[in-house]
């Protein structure tokens, strides 16, 4: 189920990506898409009734119901990656807006003349 | 010698020099002269196989290897980074500030071209990727700001697709080791729809970067706008650590409707990259163009998958990363000195410089495979590795090819052609480091092009690279 949604969110993102204009509605549709990648490894891992996978004073048996602890190790990496492109987008948008004066994609026009 | 230095001493030198911002540049420098004498070291002398990090073995932990593929590229990346380095130390827009960028996207680009885990190839790929649009930001106008931002949504569109692709491969394959999975479904366990999917994910992740045909919309707007340097680095060196991961993943996912897909887009890649490259009046979107046009002939040779057809796709690329950084530094020596390189005001160009003439000659007639340079060569093997596929392929890589040379004739001709207006002869010296980089270069085309065939085995071992991945992966799940 929780897969489904996920790639739901996919592809939302992806429709804010084509249909919207202002750069960080583009940002917030390209958040959206990662939230959904990132929740789609976790559900990967998940295992039902899967015990976490720590073998501690509470839990000594090593049976094999453990939840993958791998995906979430993966999800972590992703979501700091994610942080850090989405921190330069906003940076190189501040800067767009103060040379450019817009943050509209129609407004900068489509910009494939060789304007210098 | 242990390649993962290639990757430690440059973020190491990064970290430094996050605290010491004014010895950033020569810390670059340092970092990228260290970097190619290990690099060389490590193509002469390590030994074939995994090194596994961390003190885990492969199948759990991650592995970098060394085949005959890396052997050819780590060298060509690292020694082009430090001449991209010297050529611009002395100049206007030398890295400066910058620099910290340029050592981080050396570590990653060697983590992309060694690492045999395909999570860790996403994560220096990233890494790759920012250091790349902070490259392309690089330039004096606020429309390279444009273009870079243009870029990061493109580029990182890319990776989610990619990240998507490896997470279906995990859930299926149980691992993330390249030679595990590519063993594991040339043994036949994967289902074939899975396969389909995670490789077409890949094809198009991983196609931003290698500037397949509908993603590589960013790639004049970048090359165009960013700083001299930076091009530098996006046009010769980057397409040699991407389309290396390109041709990796590919293989190992093989997948024969999506190499179809490959075979398609890569031949729609060239022809249209060629046929708008024609119509350019500057030099430096001309370059643009024809780069998109080379990555679209490597390209199409992973659609080919035969171990000629990848040999005659190393070679490629080798010889457009040699070619283009020539090209890139005599077009931006133009645009320092005469303020554009349009082709009106760039006529004559060569004749002010005997030396830059003949070095930006001997690149475009290698780029346009002309007999005795490395070029030639190239294109023998693209064309005769092909033909696996029938007539139709080989013969539009004929007529690309055949567009190609009229337009490099073309802007050769210009930068030899008598001005319209004065003569004025250039007062100051050029730059020495350029020339002699360029000449080094230029030489190292024309001996690849006339050695013998001998000095060309290293490539064809390139080709086979494949062969021993799945041999490691057989071995990690227990040889059958």
């Amino acid at each position: 189920m929780i897969q489904y949604f996920s790639m739901l969110l996919i592809a939302i993102g992806i429709y804010g990506l084509l249909s919207q204009r202002n750069l960080v509605k583009l940002v917030i549709s390209l958040n959206i898409a990662e939230i959904g990648v990132n929740l789609f490894i976790v559900s990967i891992g998940y295992i039902e009734d899967g015990l976490v996978p720590i073998i501690s004073s509470v839990n000594r048996t090593s049976s094999l119901v453990f939840v993958d602890p791998l995906p979430q190790a993966l999800v972590l990496t992703s979501i700091v990656i994610g942080v850090g492109v989405t921190a330069l987008a906003l940076a190189l948008i501040i800067t767009i807006g103060k040379t450019k004066g817009s943050i509209d994609l129609t407004e900068l026009g489509s910009s494939g003349g060789d304007d210098e | 010698m242990n390649p993962v230095m290639l990757i430690a001493v440059p973020l190491i030198a990064a970290f430094i020099s996050s605290l010491f911002a004014k010895r950033s540049s020569l810390l670059l420098l340092f970092a990228a002269f260290v970097n190619s004498v290990i690099a060389i070291a490590v193509s002469l002398s390590a030994i074939n196989g995994s090194y596994s990090m961390g003190g885990w073995s492969p199948p759990y932990g991650i592995e970098l290897v060394v085949t005959d593929m890396t052997r050819v590229l780590v060298p060509a990346v690292n020694i082009l980074a430090f001449f991209a380095i010297v050529v611009y130390w002395r100049r206007q827009d030398s890295p400066g500030k910058y620099s910290i960028v340029y050592t981080i996207s050396l570590a990653a680009l060697n983590g992309i071209l060694l690492t045999n885990d395909l999570f860790n190839l996403f994560v220096f790929l990233e890494i790759a990727g920012v250091s790349a649009y902070l490259l392309a930001s690089t330039g004096k106008t606020g429309s390279s700001k444009v273009a870079a931002f243009k870029y990061l949504m493109i580029g990182s569109v890319g990776s989610i697709l990619y990240l998507l692709g490896v997470v279906l491969v995990y859930a299926t394959t149980g691992t993330l080791n390249i030679s595990e999975i590519a063993a594991r479904i040339s043994l036949g366990q994967i289902n074939g729809d899975v396969l389909l999917l995670s490789s077409l994910l890949f094809m198009i992740g991983l196609g931003v970067e290698a500037k397949l045909l509908p993603l590589n919309g960013w790639v004049p707007d970048v090359f165009t706008k960013s700083s001299g340097p930076a091009t530098l680095v996006l046009a010769s060196i980057y397409p040699l650590a991407m389309i290396s991961a390109f041709i990796r993943v590919l293989l190992a996912v093989r997948d024969e409707r999506t190499m179809g897909a490959v075979l398609v887009l890569g031949v729609a890649t060239v022809i249209g990259g060629e046929v708008v490259a024609f119509g350019q009046k500057r030099l430096r979107r001309t370059l643009a163009y024809s780069s998109i046009a080379q990555s679209g002939l490597a390209i199409l040779l992973v659609g080919v998958g035969t171990a000629g057809a990848i040999a005659a796709s190393v070679m490629i690329i080798v010889n457009n990363a040699l070619a283009k950084f020539v090209l890139f530094s005599v077009d931006g020596l133009a645009i320092e000195k005469i303020g554009s390189d349009d082709i009106e005001k760039i006529t004559g160009f060569g004749r002010t410089s005997q030396v830059t003439g003949l070095v930006f000659t001997v690149s475009a007639l290698s780029i346009a495979g002309m007999p005795l340079f490395m070029g030639f060569r190239a294109k023998l093997l693209v064309i005769s590795s092909s033909f696996d596929t029938g007539l139709l392929i080989p013969v539009i890589i004929l007529l690309a090819a055949a567009i190609e040379a009229t337009y490099y004739f073309r802007w050769i001709f210009s930068l030899y052609k008598p001005p319209f207006s004065r003569v004025e002869p250039l007062k100051e010296r050029l730059p020495l480091e350029l020339l002699t980089i360029g000449i080094i270069l230029a030489a190292v085309l024309v001996f690849l092009g006339t050695s013998s065939g001998e000095t060309l085995a290293i490539f064809d071992r390139a080709g086979n690279f494949m062969e021993e991945i799945i041999f490691m992966g057989k071995t990690l799940i227990g040889g059958m």
